[in-house]
């Protein structure tokens, strides 16, 4: 026992005696926002704590972020809570019930405003002009300054929202080339040519085994939200609808009309049921969500889909693992009449960063993202100083999970990436120009496309990292290029609303919500005839549907 | 005794019956075992039935060294014994006032009523997890045990069997000078060992089973005790919940999905409980029995 | 006059010391009830509030009945008591019928190793937690699930048993009672083993056959203990089942499906609805409360039989 703790204290001892060189240097950038006074401070983290990886020996509370805070910044942080998902928010409404708040608060918006409302929080923007470093302002003012006019509740900005600018689509198209080649299929061009290819999908046999066991169209149960697999929006912007619960548009009497309840997305429905009858939809949809038909996906089940960018994340490399002859292709909803359908997008802001008015130093919140910044979206940050606070190269480790309070720019800088990569692969740009994250995703794609890839939207099952950095930014056949094609051709309509619940929806949205899921995936499911969707408008109407459209016009469009 | 045709037919039928009924109740746990047994290939390929196919162990492996299923299986196991002592207790000296006549006990109806209102009536998860959090027990075991320290079914169960016991012993002790206390220890409860057995088997099977107080008391899941930790990090474990960079960073977690996983997750989780109750079978069936038809 | 009040109180003083020890017993028992469950019911007067987390609980605005009249003016709710009771009185049925059926069947069987096997196989599901259970059932019975490959084997359509909402409340039976049928036999083989012999000789004597015994003996010999598990159920029938249905249903089955308390749970705590919430657990408590009362006083008074 006294041995152990003489070992520690030489080894402590010979680390403060003799630092390694360069450290003099990045000692002054780590604690240029130290705290005039050290403070412990309770924070909220949404986070799986199974999902974060360590290295031997550290944890949650032992860990190169952890650690820099408490000795550098002068902030020691003390979990109130640590989970994720539905627990989070479980878990953040008792807290709220009980009105035991901590110090640094992370919350969705709609527990944002009620704490704003009630003077729980403390007025962000003096302590953002003095305290938040050039670099804070510029992330958080690249989008002009939309989300945080956004956050602000009655003309007061309470916090920092993490957020994008625009919401990426989820009505990407993805399809099975390697199917599409065994059928002799062209790709769509119409909405029409997209429910032939899922007719032969389901009907034809595409993988050849022998057996009927491929889906025609694969669809989650999800009716008014993103979703990665499976999501019904491409078909309903086919149509000219939307289902996505963020999308109010603005008429010419300054109005406003909640997409899911047009007759686009009436149209989708109706067409959508007829393909149900037809069989050419997986019968359990109804209670598959997007990680299921992911699953069908990474078997070979399922080889047409809507969805969002990240298909080569997870189940779309398991495909490939599982089959290596399995080949993606991605484009943008074609509509009924075969134009690029127009796809609704929003600001979104996610979750906000906001302090407890009772703590006494707000500035902390802003002294960590300062810091946060510094580490990891600085320009002077290089693939060295990447691979200490980002992602460790060798053992794959993503540090940046440890953070608190980590802002990246609204303006997503995925966006910039594809941008340069493209330009790179055009040859108008050096590969060293690229930002170093950048620079790490160009080299994947370069290997990919080099070994002749992108043609067949399969990969090397041996790297399929590479796989995954193509599908997303590759030149030509990424999904980002179609995103950006999207945004070129003006195909993108923005919703006046930008996430901020009004009053009545802070009551009532959550039934409404429930109503449109339960109506659309009985719909689709011939439980209920297409007349059933104008039970729905006007039930949703009277429960507040035409209350809280009011209220937007009101808080949005004047 | 000879049987005839008729009754011959009746008895084969009553076998067969019960057999299958048999059957009926274990296939499933059977197919789960089987699943959790096999390939992740077969399993998806839908061919394990109630046999492994191309059997492994890699799921249990998974489970045991790359899950937080130890530290559940810990508080869990606290919360059992700590539970186990409080309720055991508790519904010993509830029980025993309580199965006393009104002429013995005077005040017995008010308690009485006192108990059976807070069975029934609660005031709802707010205010509950109110009391909790202002008493400083979140993330504390305590907030697992305590609440239900008192559970009223196994109170019932105890009086019950405290009726059925002979007044002329307890006369007697009455007699020689013996007070409340000492007659409950020294002869009450050396004769009720079947229902106080049979209650310590719910007790722990209560406390093994319970999942919902783990996930409204415990900020923090790694206080999760073992049913919270099967519900929430292994069946509904969605990948959708992790980012991109997670996954190509561990891709052992996109695993978690797989059937084969979440059947080696069920099976560890209740394997304890299904070992240990056959054991305690006789017990039960005359605690059970004693404690709610004396008729 | 004054003699016999001192006579009383010494009484009083006598039956106080005889009677202390209950008392003191009882204390630990009714501190944890009070803080656990009394103070807790504090917080029903959210019932009538407009509830904001923000205030304490004395500092809110009071709103009558208003929370109770948005429960009744939602479209969902009346589907959710009609769903509630359905399931429960369904289950209550079963959940007699079966373990009646299951304990005459039983008793039929003269094997003592056999009988013993069968009764530890049916006991085991009783003993595994609804989390478990739903885990191995969701499995079990999705399309790609060892029953519905069975069906498919036998050349049946596949059934869709947790996602179709006109089947999903029998499923919630059938799995309930498949759970708890076995346990609840243990109660009804016991009064079989109550029955007088001489009963079944009586009828032996007059030429009754073993099924005939067990319809005109057995049977009637148990009737008392099936009619008092009847009325003590009674109280259940706005309680369907939350663990169970929690971990089992999805929003497609939400119609035929969703009940009292998964709704209260979705209200209050996903949606942060505290007074809305708080008012249905009011109203199903206190319907339970009056059916359950009403329960206890009906066994007592016509079956002499006492639960407390």
């Amino acid at each position: 026992m006294k041995a152990t703790r003489w070992i520690l204290l030489v080894a402590l001892l010979m680390t403060m005696l003799f630092p390694t060189a360069g450290m003099a240097e990045e000692d002054e950038s780590l604690t240029r926002w130290a705290m005039d006074e050290p403070v412990t401070v309770t924070i909220l983290k949404n986070q799986n704590p199974a999902t974060v990886n360590y290295a031997d020996g550290e944890d949650a509370t032992n860990n190169i972020y952890y650690n820099n805070y408490r000795d550098k910044l002068g902030i020691t942080l003390e979990f109130q809570i640590y989970a994720s998902g539905d627990e989070y928010s479980q878990k953040l409404t008792m807290a709220i019930a009980s009105n035991d708040l901590p110090d640094l608060l992370y919350l969705p918006t709609d527990q944002y405003i009620l704490l704003a409302r009630g003077g729980k929080l403390w007025d962000m923007t003096d302590i953002l002009d003095e305290y938040a470093s050039d670099l804070t302002k510029q992330c958080i003012n690249s989008d002009g300054g939309a989300m945080l006019e956004a956050a602000k509740v009655d003309g007061k900005l309470y916090g920092i929202p993490t957020g994008n600018a625009q919401r990426i689509p989820s009505q990407f198209l993805w399809i099975r080339k390697d199917w599409l080649n065994n059928l002799g299929l062209e790709m769509p061009k119409t909405f029409d040519d997209v429910v032939e290819i899922a007719r032969a999908f389901k009907n034809n046999d595409p993988d050849g085994n022998g057996q009927d066991d491929t889906w025609g169209l694969g669809l989650c149960n999800e009716m008014s939200d993103y979703s990665g697999f499976g999501t019904v929006e491409g078909v309903m912007n086919a149509y000219g609808g939307s289902m996505l619960q963020y999308i109010w548009t603005k008429n010419d009497d300054g109005t406003v009309t909640y997409m899911p309840t047009t007759q686009g997305t009436r149209d989708a429905l109706q067409k959508l049921s007829e393909l149900f009858q037809e069989g050419l939809i997986n019968s359990e949809f109804g209670i598959m969500d997007a990680d299921n038909v992911g699953e069908a996906v990474a078997a070979g089940t399922c080889g047409l889909f809507y969805g969002g960018d990240g298909i080569s994340w997870g189940y779309g490399r398991d495909a490939i693992a599982n089959n290596p002859d399995c080949g993606w292709v991605c484009m943008n909803a074609p509509s009924v009449d075969g134009e690029v359908a127009t796809a609704y997008s929003y600001t979104q802001m996610d979750y906000i960063y906001a302090v407890n008015k009772d703590f006494p130093h707000p500035e902390a919140m802003v002294k960590l993202v300062n810091f946060n910044n510094d580490r990891i979206n600085s320009p002077e940050a290089t693939l060295d100083s990447l691979a200490v606070w980002g992602v460790n190269p060798t053992t794959g480790i993503n540090q940046c999970d440890y953070t608190y309070g980590l802002i990246d720019p609204y303006w997503n800088k995925a966006i910039g990436y594809n941008t340069t990569i493209g330009q790179v692969f055009k040859g108008e740009l050096q590969p060293e120009d690229l930002m170093p994250e950048a620079y790490r995703y160009y080299e994947g794609i370069k290997r990919y496309v080099d070994e002749g890839y992108g043609e067949t939207g399969s990969a090397n099952p041996d790297d399929l990292t590479a796989f995954q950095y193509a599908m997303c930014w590759g030149p030509e056949f990424g999904s980002w290029t179609r995103y950006q094609e999207l945004n070129d051709m003006g195909k993108i309509e923005m919703s006046v609303y930008t996430g901020t619940p009004t009053a009545t929806m802070l009551k009532r949205w959550s039934t409404l919500l429930a109503l449109q899921d339960e109506t659309f995936v009985k719909i689709i499911s011939g439980n209920e005839p297409i007349e059933a969707f104008d039970t729905f408008v006007e039930q949703w109407k009277a429960q507040g549907g035409d209350k809280i459209a009011e209220e937007i016009v009101e808080a949005y469009v004047k | 005794m000879k049987m005839t045709r008729g009754q011959l037919a009746y008895a084969i039928f009553n076998y067969v019956f019960l057999t299958l009924l048999g059957l009926f109740c274990l296939l499933p746990m059977l197919n789960i075992i089987a699943l959790s047994l096999s390939s992740r290939n077969m399993v998806n390929a839908g061919a394990v039935t109630f046999w492994p196919k191309q059997f492994t162990l890699s799921s249990y492996g998974y489970m045991l060294q790359k899950s937080n299923l130890g530290p559940a299986a810990i508080v869990t196991l606290k919360r059992l014994l700590i539970g186990l002592v409080f309720n055991l207790g508790l519904t010993i000296l509830v029980a025993y006032p309580l199965s006393k006549e009104k002429d013995t006990f005077r005040s017995r109806k008010y308690y009485v009523g006192f108990f059976l209102f807070s069975m029934i009536f609660n005031g709802g998860l707010i205010p509950t997890y109110l009391v909790i959090s202002k008493l400083g027990m979140l993330d504390k075991v305590w907030a697992l045990v305590l609440p239900n320290a008192v559970t009223m079914y196994y109170v019932l169960l105890m009086l019950n069997f405290f009726r059925g016991i002979p007044k002329g012993i307890e006369e007697a002790a009455t007699v020689d000078g013996a007070g409340w206390f000492t007659i409950l220890v020294r002869i009450y409860l050396p004769l009720s060992l079947p229902s106080l057995a049979t209650i310590t088997l719910f007790i722990i099977v209560g406390h093994w089973n319970e999942w919902f107080d783990g996930m409204i008391y415990n900020n923090h899941s790694e206080h999760y005790p073992l049913m919270t930790f099967l519900q929430y990090h292994v069946l509904n474990f969605k990948t959708s919940d992790l980012r991109p960079e997670q996954i190509a960073a561990n891709p052992a977690l996109a695993d978690l999905e797989g059937r084969a996983i979440k059947s080696a997750g069920i099976v560890l989780c209740t394997l304890p409980i299904m070992c240990f109750y056959p054991f305690l079978q006789k017990f039960f069936v005359t605690g059970i029995v004693v404690g709610s038809v004396k008729g | 006059m004054s003699k016999g009040n001192d006579n009383n109180r010494s009484r009083l003083s006598i039956r106080l010391r005889k009677e202390l020890p209950f008392h003191l017993m009882l204390l630990p028992g009714v501190l944890l009830v009070l803080v656990f469950k009394y103070i807790p019911m504090v917080g029903l007067s959210i019932a009538f509030q407009d509830y904001s987390p923000l205030f304490g609980i004395f500092e809110q605005d009071w709103c009558g009945l208003e929370n109770f009249r948005y429960i009744f003016s939602l479209s969902t709710f009346p589907r959710v008591i009609y769903n509630t009771m359905f399931i429960a009185l369904l289950k209550i049925i079963a959940g007699i019928l079966v373990p009646v059926t299951f304990a005459l069947m039983l008793n039929e069987v003269r094997n003592i190793g056999y009988k013993r096997t069968l009764q530890t196989v049916v006991y085991l599901p009783h003993f595994i937690s609804w989390v478990a259970l739903a885990g191995i059932f969701l499995d079990v019975l999705s399309l790609d699930g060892i029953v519905n490959s069975m069906l498919s084997g036998l050349g049946l359509k596949a059934v869709y048993f947790l996602g179709d909402e006109k089947i999903f409340p029998y499923t919630m039976v059938v799995t309930d009672v498949w759970k708890t049928f076995g346990w609840n036999a243990i109660v009804y083989l016991a009064a079989i083993t109550g029955i007088d012999p001489q009963l079944y000789e009586a009828a032996y004597l007059d030429g009754a056959g073993r099924f005939r015994q067990t319809l005109h003996v057995t049977l009637p010999g148990i009737m008392p203990i099936v009619v008092l598990m009847s009325i003590l159920s009674i109280g259940n029938v706005l309680r369907a089942g939350f663990d169970q249905i929690f971990n089992l249903y999805s929003p497609l089955v939400y119609s035929t499906g969703d009940i009292i308390d998964t709704f209260v749970y979705r209200l209050g705590i996903l949606g942060a609805q505290f007074g809305p919430a708080t008012a249905v657990g009011l109203f199903q408590s206190a319907v339970s409360f009056v059916l359950i009362v009403t329960g206890y006083w009906v066994a007592d008074k016509f079956l002499g039989y006492r639960v407390f």
